[in-house]
């Protein structure tokens, strides 16, 4: 099992003077990019939001507004975080490597279609699983 | 316009991924060089964007605005007192509210009622601006100094007689500053 962080395109230097921002790959594939690249065709205010959201989150230390960036209330989850577009369906998940590195790191999506908390529950889940399996493979 | 071919190692292992996840991660799609560059130029096209641009730097300002009011203390009643508006109108500010005319005046206001400083510039898109971080230092004078003379004190670099009063120091932040 190969894990690499790969960057995103559109976040750019001056989007990450705090953090670094990147999309968590397990053996050169990745459950994030995708879905963006769909979502810019698809749904451009999802994309344009989370876009908006991506741009800040590496410039602060956190985001405060929780309209844009929500940590999981499961205390199951442990230290997981949602962007969320405002308003729309497009979610994305992400912990923060707080270790020598600073690193925002994306692990999957979620399109919230209806209210349905197990499904977010389900991908704040499996964001807390890749961040056990990327911390144990440091 | 970086590409997703620059990586950072995270770290590999014979560790094996679950079966779950191994089937996730296989059936995720895998971008090509041609969906790469349609996912660049998407992002390309919000720099072009005005309406996206307005509503990142309104994130931006709000994040500040709700930063400051954290370090400061400052309710957002005692805010809205200090600007002579509702908590109504500093809640819609916050919330981003298209209703609410968020203007350059808009954020002088909050601004000068946090005691924040507000910087806007139009700049090419090869310049970036830096945040510096401004930190009151007292600087005490050194006995050997004392009695050197003043003249060309910058010429020659010999800084004397530094009176023991405060004066300002600049910090750059760092790319790569750890956030507390």
């Amino acid at each position: 099992m190969q894990l690499r962080l790969v960057e995103i395109p559109g976040i750019e230097a001056q989007h990450q003077t705090v953090w670094r921002v990147r999309v968590l790959e397990i053996d050169r594939r990745n459950l994030v990019l995708g879905n963006l690249l769909q979502w810019s065709k698809n749904s451009i205010s999802d994309y344009k939001k989370i876009m908006k959201v991506l741009r800040m989150i590496g410039q602060m230390d956190r985001i405060r507004d929780e309209k844009k960036v929500k940590k999981s209330s499961n205390p199951d989850h442990g230290d997981i975080y949602e962007i969320r577009a405002d308003k729309d369906s497009a979610r994305l998940m992400f912990f923060y490597d707080r270790r020598e590195q600073s690193v925002i790191v994306c692990t999957n999506t979620y399109w919230k279609a209806k209210a349905s908390q197990s499904e977010q529950d389900a991908a704040f889940a499996l964001c807390n699983r890749l961040k056990q399996i990327y911390e144990n493979n440091q | 316009m970086k590409t997703t071919n620059k990586t950072d190692a995270a770290g590999s292992s014979p560790t094996v991924l679950p079966a779950d996840l191994t089937a996730l991660f296989a059936n995720a799609r895998q971008l090509d060089a041609a969906a790469v560059r349609e996912l660049e130029a998407a992002a390309r096209a919000l720099d072009h964007d005005p309406a996206f641009v307005a509503d990142y730097l309104k994130g931006i300002a709000v994040e500040d605005i709700l930063q400051a009011l954290e370090e400061t203390g400052i309710s957002k009643n005692e805010l809205a007192g200090r600007l002579g508006k509702t908590r109504q109108y500093v809640s819609n500010v916050l919330n981003e509210n298209a209703r609410v005319n968020f203007t350059i005046d808009t954020l002088a206001q909050f601004s000068v009622a946090l005691g924040r400083q507000l910087c806007i510039r139009i700049l090419p898109k090869t310049q970036q601006m830096h945040v510096f971080r401004t930190l009151p230092v007292t600087v005490e004078p050194s006995p050997q100094f004392e009695t050197q003379p003043i003249a060309d004190t910058f010429t020659t670099g010999n800084f004397v007689n530094i009176p023991s009063s405060s004066f300002q120091m600049k910090e750059e932040y760092e790319l790569s500053r750890i956030p507390a």
